[in-house]
């Protein structure tokens, strides 16, 4: 009789405990989804595309040598395939054809140190935030530019149709703007001379002052850019994962730990996940 | 004629100058420091060569997909644009001549981003594909269309008299001496369409300048590898327009082809003479 | 759908700019190149073996390499750090644009050149005029003739070429269409854009067409 009691008791804890782990957290053993939500036809199409940039060093930087895209954008899509049990494919997602790319399903997500605003809003929709950027400059160690009002009259390289550049001609109309399909090119303009600033976000910024000699951050942040992962409207089951993915994250540590491996070496400061 | 034929004799000496000069410029760019000598170090190794081919197969390949794809649609394009009258000869003229009128940057950019829009699916290499098959097929349509028309109507009015219809007067008569007029311009349209796909690099694509600018990331050499880059392209077009030339050296004056608006073969048509 | 619509009479100002660039690159590039056309047809037909060689160097090899390669080129090599000539992608633009079709206009000059009998030249030479006199009494007048509808045809091509101009960040027509785009995910822009190359490119194809028919050429 007790022998019977208790492998009842065991039984019941074996069948609380699977449907605790068939709950929909982000564990990795297994998981299986409804039919025809987003995470299943990810799984029936067998990997997960995510759309990051290939040059932005700590978020989305593909690596010459090894071939693989490094950064905290590109760790979380790793996370969030690891969560559907598939392989990440990695597309680039330059600023200018994120959103497109989204609404026509080249990609599945897009973590590309994208700045959730009301306007993109509109249009799709996004995460959590997981890291607030903001707007600042780099300039020449000897250059006399100390503010974002400092711009008026120079020369600024920024990205073509960013948010960036609408906000440096929003606080300093009368710079003059050349755009810039990529970053490394704004960087490029910036180390021989035909612009005397680069702005935007701050994450960005990072990268070029690493790989730009005589180049340093000024003016501080005048924005705030909270970064969110996008995805395209419609697909509210597919969102609800990846908050819960990255819910999970926070809670062990896992992010952190992302945190500290990709933005920590360039900011020097510890990250606070902003949710 | 006499000055002229002295200024022929006397330039191969001027090649061995050239090499000289050429050697020359080298020599000063390391000396000066404006293109330091560590700058080109990393071409000395065989794995930048490796990485640097990766990037020109994949140039080469959309180039010959291109002209093969021009060449099946613009044959036919020419054809019907030579033969049709009236309102359907007007339609594949505008056509024609809105897609020529056209930068082809602005056409690859349009086909990326717009066929997107329109719920197709395509990387940048497809597309660019597909944008330099639409501009291309239309020159080559004009072309052909050059070409049929510079055959004699006296040899397919002879053809029609014999018996032969539309379809054979073409395929036996007119078009195989149209092709013979028609190849240096196809040669030329080639060293366009090759030069055209260093736009991919633009759209975001991976061929041989894209590959040379992440190339640049890694070693921080940029003017130094858009040289090698530039050279490279030279030895593949070059020969390609030393092709073109002697193909047409073949042709009378009176049987060449121009198509209006297209760089590369009023280059071939005038240089010779 | 409004034929002016919203986002574009919003950033009409801007697509205004990128059309007057556009027209700016297109008639600079054309002076530019035809000056230097001017001077390599010279060298070719008259230079010296070193000279002549010198343009058949320089036009072999800016018509086998890509336009957009040597743009970025000028725009590094002529930027503040380096050679210090400007930072302007206008400038640098007109600088590569004149470069690239100057290469192309060289040859159709010198074609224009040859075209008129040689005997002229001498016995302009023989009754005392100086070599820049017989060249520009006796030869360029009879040389325009054939060099017109040539030149128009690279004009075209140099309408075209303008748009590369737009990656090395000029606001011309397709940089301005691309801010569209991107601000408002509105494809009004490129719409609006390929009108206005359309309304350089046609009437000038329609020029050439008529130059040639009129100069008597045969197509």
């Amino acid at each position: 009789m007790r022998k019977l009691i208790a492998g009842l008791i065991v039984l019941a804890f074996v069948v609380v405990a699977c449907s605790t782990d068939s709950g929909g957290s982000a564990s990795p053993a297994g998981p299986s989804f409804a039919a025809d939500s987003t995470m299943a036809k990810i799984q029936t199409a067998g990997k997960l595309v995510c759309g990051t940039k290939f040059d932005v060093v700590g978020f989305g930087f593909k690596n010459p040598t090894t071939n693989e895209v490094e950064g905290l954008d590109a760790d979380l899509c790793r996370a969030v395939a690891e969560g559907l049990g598939v392989p990440p494919e990695f597309v680039e997602a330059i600023s200018a054809n994120r959103l497109p790319f989204l609404t026509e399903d080249k990609v599945d997500l897009v973590a590309s140190t994208m700045t959730a605003t009301d306007e993109r809003r509109l249009e799709i929709d996004f995460s959590k935030i997981y890291y607030v950027a903001g707007q600042s400059l780099l300039v020449k160690s000897d250059s006399t530019i100390q503010t974002v009002d400092d711009l008026n009259g120079k020369k600024v390289c920024s990205g073509e149709g960013s948010t960036s550049e609408k906000n440096v001609t929003e606080r300093a109309p009368t710079a003059e703007l050349l755009l810039f399909k990529t970053y490394t090119e704004a960087g490029q303009a910036l180390a021989d001379g035909r612009c005397e600033a680069v702005s935007t976000d701050d994450t960005i910024l990072f990268g070029l002052a690493q790989n730009i000699p005589g180049t340093e951050l000024r003016g501080g942040v005048f924005t705030d850019e909270p970064l969110g992962i996008g995805i395209k409207k419609g697909k509210d089951d597919f969102v609800a994962f990846i908050d819960s993915t990255l819910e999970a994250m926070k809670a062990d540590g896992r992010l952190k730990a992302l945190y500290d491996k990709n933005v920590k070496p360039y900011t020097g400061q510890d990250v606070e996940a902003p949710f | 004629m006499t000055s002229l034929a002295v200024a022929r004799n006397r330039l191969p000496i001027g090649r061995l100058l050239l090499v000289v000069l050429f050697i020359a410029l080298v020599v000063a760019g390391f000396a000066s420091g404006a293109l330091p000598a560590d700058r080109w170090e990393p071409f000395l190794l065989v794995s930048t060569w490796t990485f640097l081919f990766e990037g020109l197969v994949v140039t080469l390949l959309i180039g010959a997909i291109s002209l093969v794809a021009s060449l099946l649609i613009g044959i036919p394009l020419g054809i019907a644009r030579s033969a049709l009258k009236g309102p359907p000869s007007w339609i594949v003229r505008g056509w024609v001549e809105l897609v020529r009128a056209t930068p082809i940057l602005a056409i690859l950019i349009i086909i990326f981003l717009g066929l997107s829009r329109l719920g197709l699916d395509l990387t940048a290499i497809q597309a660019a594909i597909v944008g330099l098959t639409l501009y291309n097929s239309a020159v080559l349509a004009e072309v052909v269309r050059a070409g049929i028309r510079s055959i004699s109507q006296g040899e397919v009015e002879a053809a029609r008299s014999l018996g032969l219809g539309f379809g054979l007067t073409m395929r036996l008569v007119v078009l195989p001496q149209a092709l013979s007029r028609m190849a240096p311009a196809i040669v030329s349209q080639l060293i366009t369409l090759i030069k055209d796909t260093s736009l991919l690099f633009i759209l975001g694509g991976q061929e041989l300048v894209g590959y040379g600018r992440s190339f640049f990331n890694f070693y921080g050499n940029l003017l130094e590898t858009y040289i090698v880059i530039a050279v490279i392209f030279f030895a593949i077009c070059y020969p390609l327009s030393r092709a073109a030339r002697r193909l047409e050296a073949k042709q009378p004056a009176d049987e060449r082809i121009v198509v209006t608006g297209e760089a590369d073969q009023i280059a071939t048509a005038t240089s010779i003479r | 759908m409004d034929f002016l619509s919203q986002p574009l009479l919003e950033h009409s100002a801007l697509f205004w700019e990128g059309y007057r660039n556009t027209v700016l690159l297109t008639v600079g590039a054309l002076l530019g190149a035809s000056v230097i056309g001017v001077i390599g047809a010279s060298l070719r037909v008259w230079g010296g073996p070193a000279l002549s060689s010198l343009a058949v160097a320089y036009v072999e090899f800016f018509r086998n390499t890509p336009l957009l390669v040597q743009l970025s080129f000028f725009a590094v090599l002529l930027a503040p750090a380096n050679l210090g000539i400007t930072g302007d992608p206008i400038v640098v633009g007109l600088i590569g644009l004149s470069i690239y079709t100057g290469a192309y206009v060289t040859e159709v000059v010198r074609s224009g050149i040859l075209s008129v009998d040689p005997r002229q030249i001498e016995s302009a030479r023989s009754l005392g005029l100086s070599q820049v006199q017989s060249l520009r009494l006796v030869v360029l007048p009879q040389a325009i003739r054939t060099v017109i509808p040539p030149l128009g045809n690279l004009a075209i091509a140099l309408v075209k070429n303008t748009a590369i101009v737009s990656a090395i960040a000029a606001t011309e027509m397709l940089k301005v269409a691309g801010i569209i785009e991107t601000r408002t995910a509105s494809f009004d822009g490129y719409l609006a854009v390929l009108v206005g190359y359309w309304s350089l490119t046609i009437p000038l194809a329609f020029l050439v067409d008529l130059s040639e028919r009129r100069l008597g050429f045969a197509r």
